[in-house]
């Protein structure tokens, strides 16, 4: 006999809520801490996506600027770019506008425009980015506006030392400017303290030595960590520190800096053209008739007694391929309205005797490239040198009391005479022929600042 | 006589030993629920603060790095101040407040706080030029505003849970080089 039946239990939930709350707490503890890895996942996403707009970016910017220098330094007119722009895959949108659009690696992307009016090229470039998270694109936007200019950035800018020993009085002008020149012409009452002078060596003391009784009007630079040593009556500084007497073997404050850093490339080769024997030395009458004419000489071109070269009537382009060699008393001259560019070759090459007479007054009309076989040019004319030189691999030696107008680049610089030393700032622009393109100002556009169409790739 | 069929079992109370043990094996695992409750929700805190720093931090440092890229020159430089000229000539400031330990971005009459609780900040200026010939990154450091052309630039930011400074974030570090 069964005295004590089972007692029926009740019906309890109590483990089954406890697990639930228990799982809920736990869920929703794990859950914040799974969506604060993922919002942090999302903003380093972000940010490697915004930084990878820009670079893709500039990559445009950089096709850009590779395009519109395609002729710089190579003696072709820098401006003839948009000649062969839709060869190379660009497409002409019309009134001077080109387009260029790439993909980089099948998700970033960039489009470049270049709106070309009066010469003065403006490249807007837009990166593209992927961002995972949104499955859209960041977009970043570029604008720089670019002018064509030159390396003669001063007037005397050389690739090592610059040594000035003499009494020169260097300043500036603007041929192209009415306000600093007049008729194209240097004029004492409108020059400007811009006479500057560069070197680009870095880590030597004294690169630029600066002494007797120069007077630099204008800022005088060199590479890092390169001095600049000024002494006895000598000093650089602007119009009213070089004329107070107290200031002498003083460099005015701010008017030197030791941050130059550039390039300075090769001279642009030779033009390919028929190149005829240049006559003998004597009486040379060179007629370009309206037009061109070309010359080289393969031996020392020495002219002696009172032997003259006359260019008229155009542009002479003569190859003196062992240098040219000027005694006293002989001349190259310059007939106005016409142009001498010459290019000088291996040996020392000496304009002296009247040196070279160019009347018009424009630099620009006796130009002197030194080739890389270059290695010494003398001035040492009686008359003023109009002209510019641009070897890069000469030593260049400047003697004598007769002006210098234009400006000058090579290995090194022996500045000895009291001439006086008028730097053409108008040659830092594209008559100077040796030109590229370079940026004046570079600004981030906003996504405002675009199409709704250019906000996708 | 009633019998019941169903007798009502025995009850009787804790004894002393018994709730002296329950007393404590419950004491034990409440402290160690309230420590884990309490250890969760600080690191809970702590992550979010780290999401924060780390966000204002990177949204800062682009900020700053699309303004000193475009900047067109520095004008005037001190350790906690850099004010440039943008290329329209006007002025932009970036000034750190070790006081209120903000750091305020103003253009043109108008100021945004691009960082607070920023604990300490370091402004630096150098030429772009290298120091030796043909060694790249290692820049010539100046203090002259009109030969900038690089900026570096290094923060630290705190937050704080219930009161004290406990989260810090010291990484943030750039340079940045003017592209005008």
């Amino acid at each position: 006999m069964k005295l004590f039946p089972r007692i029926p239990r009740k019906p309890a939930g109590s483990a089954l809520l406890i697990s639930l709350i228990t799982s809920a707490i736990l869920g929703t503890i794990a859950g914040s801490f799974l969506y604060l890895t993922q919002y942090q996942v999302t903003v380093v996403s972000r940010s490697q996506s915004w930084n990878t707009a820009m670079v893709a970016a500039e990559a445009g910017m950089e096709e850009g600027l590779s395009t519109i220098n395609r002729y710089a330094n190579i003696g072709i007119q820098l401006t003839d770019w948009p000649q062969v722009a839709v060869a190379n895959g660009w497409t002409d949108l019309g009134n001077n506008v080109y387009l260029m659009r790439r993909t980089l690696d099948g998700t970033n992307a960039y489009r470049v425009y270049i709106t070309n009016l009066n010469n003065a090229p403006v490249i807007k470039t837009i990166g593209y980015s992927y961002f995972p998270t949104s499955g859209k694109h960041l977009v970043r936007a570029v604008a720089a506006n670019n002018a064509a200019g030159s390396l003669f950035l001063g007037g005397v800018l050389a690739k090592r030392s610059v040594n000035i020993n003499g009494g020169a009085d260097f300043d500036s002008f603007n041929s192209q400017d009415p306000n600093y020149s007049t008729g194209g012409q240097y004029d004492d009452d409108k020059r400007k303290d811009g006479g500057n002078i560069g070197s680009v060596q870095s880590n030597v003391v004294a690169v630029i030595k600066d002494s007797g009784n120069t007077k630099i009007n204008g800022q005088v630079a060199t590479g890092p960590n390169s001095t600049i040593s000024v002494a006895g009556n000598a000093v650089v500084g602007s119009f009213a520190w070089v004329a107070n007497q107290a200031n002498k073997g003083k460099i005015q404050p701010g008017w030197s800096r030791n941050d130059l850093n550039i390039v300075i490339p090769d001279a642009p080769p030779l033009p390919t053209a028929s190149y005829g024997a240049l006559p003998n030395e004597g009486s040379v009458v060179l007629n370009a008739k309206g037009g061109t004419v070309y010359y080289m000489t393969p031996n020392t071109y020495h002219m002696a007694s009172s032997d003259y070269l006359l260019i008229t009537n155009g542009t002479a382009v003569i190859d003196f391929r062992a240098g040219i060699k000027m005694d006293a008393q002989t001349a190259i001259r310059i007939s106005p309205g016409s142009r001498l560019i010459m290019y000088l070759g291996t040996e020392n090459s000496q304009l002296d005797g009247q040196g070279v007479v160019n009347p018009s007054g424009f630099a620009t009309n006796c130009i002197v490239y030194g080739k890389n076989n270059c290695k010494q040019i003398e001035i040492n004319g009686g008359s003023a040198f109009i002209g510019y030189v641009y070897a890069p691999y000469a030593d260049v030696t400047l003697n004598g009391n007769s002006d210098i107008i234009g400006a000058m680049v090579g290995d090194t610089f022996q500045i000895n005479g009291t001439m006086k030393f008028h730097y053409d700032e108008s040659l830092g622009g594209p008559q100077s022929g040796s030109s590229i393109y370079r940026i004046l100002a570079w600004r981030e556009l906003s996504p405002s600042e675009l199409s709704p169409a250019e906000l996708t790739p | 006589m009633k019998v019941s069929l169903y007798p009502r079992p025995r009850r009787r109370a804790f004894s002393l030993m018994e709730m002296l043990v329950a007393l404590g094996i419950s004491s034990i695992l409440m402290a160690t629920l309230m420590s884990l409750t309490l250890f969760c929700s600080r690191s809970f805190v702590a992550i979010g603060n780290y999401m924060d720093l780390n966000k204002a931090s990177l949204n800062a440092l682009d900020g700053l790095t699309r303004d000193i890229r475009g900047a067109y020159s520095l004008k005037t430089f001190a350790t906690n101040q850099l004010v440039f000229l943008d290329v329209n000539s006007n002025q932009l400031t970036f000034a750190w407040s070790p006081v209120s330990g903000n750091l305020t971005r103003s253009l043109g009459g108008t100021s945004e706080v691009l960082l607070d609780n920023c604990d300490y900040l370091l402004f630096d200026i150098s030429q772009r030029t290298p120091v030796t010939n043909g060694v790249m990154g290692f820049y010539t450091a100046t203090n002259n505003a009109a030969l900038c052309k690089m900026v570096s630039v290094s923060w630290r930011c705190s937050r704080t849970i219930l009161g004290q400074k406990l989260n810090t974030e010291s990484v943030q570090t750039a340079k940045i080089v003017m592209r005008n």
